[in-house]
This record gives structure tokens, sequence and C-alpha cells, in this order.
């Protein structure tokens, strides 16, 4: 970059016709001095004409500027002179004692080929070379540059060694005369590049040569010298930096796939809860479709049973509708041929006119059970009264109709006082007798009541029907309160569904079990009706 | 009528098993009437009657049971199912006997069994 500011001012139009010096030569000078010092530190800026006499100098404020003396007497202003060639000169002391090299380009008329003078720079080797590298820091790496004839342009290790010739005791002096050292700087200065490592008392060294090639020669020597306690300090820093760096990787590693697995497990343990929860939400699910399912089966079942029931209500309705119709419409006819046996028609008819009005009464009962407008006459009565006259009127039947049914009462020692709907009451325990003549073709019905009071506030009386009949059949036993359920040939089986919603309308109860225990047979009946007190009803015979 | 005027007739519903049978007799005919079908099975003669009026639920034997034992014993006879059950008319309807629905008037029972003998004869 110099030499190329050097040539430019040479090739210049003033230069090249001699124009060495002058006001506007000093302009120059001082123009291109300043452009070089920006590049790097350059003390002065010379003109030299064709007698080696320096027509111009410019210098760095402070210094002291030489102008007309001979400049014969330094080597780089001859060697320019007759090499015509650009000059990297070796080391020189100046007069005020600074060491320096000098650049030197000739000035040559380009058309004449004439030889006019030389431009050039000297710079201070300490600062010059100090740019390119650690020179004073002896503890780290640094350089020592050399010139051609091996002084030192440079010396990191000892400024004083500085324009010594490597090959001067002195120098030899402060190596101690290291034959290695030695050996590679006289390669050096025959432009070998290369290396070393010797010792020659200030620690191990390690040096790499470097010379500087300019138009094809070694101009300058360059040795880059390294501590190798440094390099191994470094390389130690390197490989803790490294062994850090790694032990960091590893812990960090650790650490990420330690927060990773932790990661992952709670992850998993999210995950293994949700699909827990969505699993029980889906069973639940399931669940209450298999529950609906469920449901609807037996609600379709149920759909069955009833429209089964519904047919076998109408098949059965219309038997029990046709056959006293029957019985009446031939006995009428028979009355209506033979008046005279009147007497022996006539009850037949009223008994089957009777028949269908149970029937009808029935079927209307429980139209009016199932709308919930069966109303209730309610009065005080004592529920022994009302069964015993039912009995009586039982007992006259068996012996009327000859059935080999024997009918017993035991009613309780107390007054059984209840309000209730004596004609429905009176119904419900026809009904159960009815049944159980029905049922016991030969044998015994006891029918009791006792009081169960038990310390409580609602005592209640307990009516039991027992006889020594087939028995309730298992096949409807678990629905015999229901609608249309009956063994019979006769009757809608309505009756004891009757019966059973009387009864609970009065707040009682109604079940019925088999009589099984101790080789029995039949069946047995209960109800339960409430008891009111006997001091407060005593005014209160009759309440409807 | 011809000569056979005998008349087996069985209804558990005693009111009906002797309403037809003085109906029947009424009007010329000689009638066996039972209210249980063990009993009328046990006094079944073949070749007897001309004509059998089966109910057909009855409890023990019902009518259909008690058919197929009669045909067994009596290749001849004819019989007639009477019920109020509109249903069992459908449970009969594939044998060799006629269907009569309840109620019937006395006249009508009469027609039919008439009507009965005749096509048979």
């Amino acid at each position: 970059m110099i030499i190329s500011i050097l040539q430019g001012i040479a090739d210049s139009p003033r230069f090249q016709h001699g124009e060495l010096y002058g006001e506007k030569i000093i302009q120059i000078g001082k123009d291109k001095f300043s452009q070089i010092n920006n590049i790097t530190q350059v003390d002065g800026l010379f003109i030299v004409d064709e007698n080696n006499i320096m027509t111009t100098h410019i210098v760095s404020e402070g210094k002291r500027s030489f102008v007309n003396i001979d400049m014969s007497h330094r080597n780089y202003i001859n060697d320019t002179k007759d090499t015509l060639k650009p000059v990297f000169s070796d080391g020189f002391k100046g007069i005020d004692g600074i060491f320096r090299i000098a650049l030197s380009v000739p000035i040559i008329n380009s058309d004449s080929g004439k030889f006019l003078g030389i431009v050039g720079v000297t710079i201070p080797t300490e600062s010059f070379f100090s740019l390119y590298g650690n020179i004073h820091d002896v503890n780290s790496q640094f350089l020592v540059i050399y010139d051609k004839k091996g002084t030192l342009l440079a010396v990191g290790a000892d400024k004083s060694l500085l324009a010594h010739n490597f090959f001067e005791d002195t120098v030899q002096t402060f190596i101690n005369h290291n034959p290695i050292l030695t050996n590679l700087t006289q390669n050096l200065l025959k432009g070998s590049p290369g290396n070393a490592t010797y010792d020659y008392g200030r620690g191990e060294r390690f040096t790499t040569n470097y010379p500087v090639w300019v138009n094809g020669k070694p101009v300058y020597f360059i040795q880059i010298v390294t501590p190798t306690d440094i390099i191994y300090s470094e390389i130690n820093n390197v490989l803790f930096g490294e062994k850090l760096q790694m032990f960091t990787l590893i812990v960090g590693t650790v650490a990420a796939i330690t927060t990773l697995i932790m990661f992952l497990i709670k992850w998993n343990i999210v995950l293994n809860d949700e699909v827990k929860k969505r699993t029980k939400e889906l069973q639940e699910s399931n669940k209450q479709l298999s529950l609906s399912n469920q449901e609807i089966a037996q609600a379709n079942e149920d759909l069955k049973i009833h429209d089964k029931m519904q047919k076998e209500f109408i098949n059965v309705a219309s038997h029990e509708i046709k056959t006293p119709i029957q019985a009446i419409l031939t006995f009428s006819q028979l009355l209506q041929r033979y008046p005279e046996r009147q007497t022996e028609f006539t009850p037949a008819i009223n008994r089957n006119s009777l028949r269908l009005q149970r029937l009808a009464n029935d079927i209307l009962d429980v139209a009016k059970i199932e709308s919930r407008t069966l109303t209730l006459n309610k009065e005080i009565f004592d529920l022994n009264e009302v069964i015993l006259n039912i009995i009586n009127d039982y007992k006259s039947i068996i012996v009327k109709e000859n059935y080999k049914v024997r009918l017993f009462f035991y009613p309780s020692k107390e007054v059984l006082l209840v309000k209730a709907d004596k004609e429905r009451i009176a119904g419900v325990i026809s009904n159960l007798l009815s049944n159980a003549i029905k049922f016991t073709k030969e044998g015994e019905i006891f029918v009791s009541t006792e009081k169960v009071d038990n310390n409580s506030k609602n005592p209640y009386a307990l009516v039991t029907v027992k006889d020594t009949g087939t028995g309730i059949d298992p096949e409807i036993s678990s629905k015999i309160f229901s609608k249309f359920i009956t063994k019979s040939f006769e009757g809608l089986g309505l009756g004891l569904y009757i019966s059973k919603n009387i009864v609970e309308t009065h707040g009682g109860k109604i079940w019925a079990e088999n009589n099984n225990k101790n080789g029995n047979r039949g069946a047995i009946f209960y109800f339960t009706l409430l008891l009111i007190d006997n001091k407060k009803s005593s005014n209160n015979t009759i309440d409807k | 009528m011809g000569e056979n005027n005998k008349i087996l007739l069985v209804d558990d519903e005693a009111d009906i098993a002797l309403a037809f049978r003085l109906g029947l007799e009424s009007n010329g005919f000689s009638v066996d009437a039972y209210t249980s079908s063990i009993k009328a099975l046990a006094n079944f003669k073949s070749d007897f009657y001309k004509l059998a009026l089966l109910d057909i639920k009855i409890p023990e034997m019902d009518g259909v049971e008690l058919y197929k034992n009669i045909r067994n014993r009596d290749k001849k006879i004819k019989i007639c199912f009477i019920s109020a059950y509109d249903v069992d008319h459908h449970i009969v309807k594939n044998y060799s006997a006629c269907i009569i629905k309840k109620p019937i008037t006395i006249d009508d029972l009469v027609k039919k069994i008439k009507k009965e003998i005749q096509e048979h004869d």
C-alpha cells in the first residue's frame, strides 16, 4: 500500500518533470505523508534527487527536517538508484538514535527512462512492528523481526537488543548461544520457513519463521516466539474449558434428560389420569347406555306383557260378561216357555244378574282407581262387627251351596274402631273370603283380627284370612295384586288389585304368603287399617 | 229329527249347563249335561250321542282335550265347541267341529245343532 502511494508520487506529472522541491512539492509531500500515516506510522517522507541530495523532507511535528544533505551514505538510497526498483531497507539508526527502516521508490521518467531521483519514507521499526504483534509482553507471544543482515528490527523479548545483529555477542549472550535458535534464525535469513522448540534459559519457547517476500525476494524475517508455558497454559485452559464445557454439557444434558424424563413421567401421569378419567367416563357412558338399553328392553318387555295382558283381559272379559248374559238369556227364554217353573228359573237369573253387576262394578272401580277418582265415604265403625256380618253371610252361602269348607272367625278382644269406607272395606274382606273359598274345595278358613300397638302412636288393626286350599301359584305370587292376575276359571283377576288400592287408599297395607310352615298348605292374606282413639270417637260415630 | 237325538253337553258353568239342557230338552233333544269334563268322559258311551256340545275353557280337562278323547272313541259323533272366549275360535278352527259363540238364544242353538246333524247325515 505504502509502495503504491510512493509510486503514485513518483509517477505524478511534476515529479515526472524532475520537479523535486518547491512549495507545490512540499504540499504534495505533506498530503502523502498524512495519507501514509493513516496507514502506518512513518516519521519522515523524503525526496532525493539524482545526485542523492535530499530536496524535500517532510517529518512529524517536532521532528527535525534535513534538506540539501547528501544521502549517499544510506544503503537504501544507493540500492534504489542501482536497482531502479522499490527498496525495503535494512534497519539503520538515525542521527536521533531511532532505529528505522526505509521504503524507497525510484522516480523514473516514463518516457525517457531517465532516473530523476527517489521518494521514500522512514519508519521507526519499533512502532511499525508493534502493530503486528505483542512485542513487549515477554510472558506471552511476541515477534522478533530481522532485516536481511540479521539486524533486529523489533524484539519483543528485550528492547535493548533492538538494532543489534543476531550474530553479535550481545544477542548471542542473551540467547546463551542457543544452537537451535541460531540455526533456526540462519535458515530464516536464507528465506526458509520453519519452526523449533528450544530453551536458552528463559523458559521453553516455540518459534516459527516467516520470511516476508517482496518482488520475489525476502526483505524482512519474522519469528513468532511463543513461550510454551503459554501454549500449555492455553492448552490447559482450552482443555479445562473444554472439560468444563463437556462437564457443563454432560450436566446440562443429564439435567435436560432428567427434566425430559420428569416431564415425560409427569405427562405420562397426566395422560394416565386423563385415560383413567376418559375410561371412567366411557364406562359410565356404557353403563348408562347399558342401563338405557336395559330400560328400553324392560319397557319393551313390559309393553309386550301389557299388550298380552290387554288381549287376555279382553278375552277373559268377553267370557265373564257373556257367561252370565248367556245364563240370563236362556233362563229368560225358558221362563217364557215354562212360566210355571218361575221359582226354579228366577234365582238363576238373579244370580247371574248379580254376577254381571259385580263384574261391572269391578271394571268401574278399576277405572276409578286408574283415573284417581276413587272416593271414600268414611265413617267410624267396629271392624270386628263388619267382619262378623260378612262371615255369617258366607257361612249361609257355604251351607246353601254345600261347600265343604268350614269358616272360623277369631276377633280381637279389643274393639277395633276404624274410620273408613265401610262398604269398600267389606268388599275387601268379601274378596279375600270368596278367594279363600274358591281355592279351598275342602278345608278350613280362619279369619282373625288383632290390635297391633307396638307402643306406637299409630296402632292398627291386622286382619288375617288363612285357608288350607291350594295356596298361591308360584307363577303369579309376585304379581298377585296386579290387574288381570288369576288362576281361576271365573273372574277377571281384578279383585285383589281393587282390594290393594282400597286398603292403601285408607293408609293400610296388604300382602300375602303361602302357609308352608309345619307341613301346612294354603294361603294367608293380611291387611291393616289404622285404628282411631276409642275415647275421641265416642261422640263421633258417623263421619261421611 | 232322526232317531238319535241324544246330546252330550259339557260346560263348567252350572247355570249354563242347566239352561242349555232345559232349553234343548224343550226342543225334543235328550241331553246328558256335565260341569266336569272328567266325569263326562268317564260316562261317555261310543255310538250313543248324535252330537257333543263342548265348552272350551273347562278346569281339569279343557274342551280340546275332551274333543280328542271323544273323537278317539267315537268317529261318527258330531262335535260342536261353544265358548264365550273370542280367541278360542282360532284355537279350534282346525278341528273337525263346528263353533258356536255365546251368548246364543235357545232357538238359534237348536237351529245350529239341527243343521250340523243334517249336514253330516
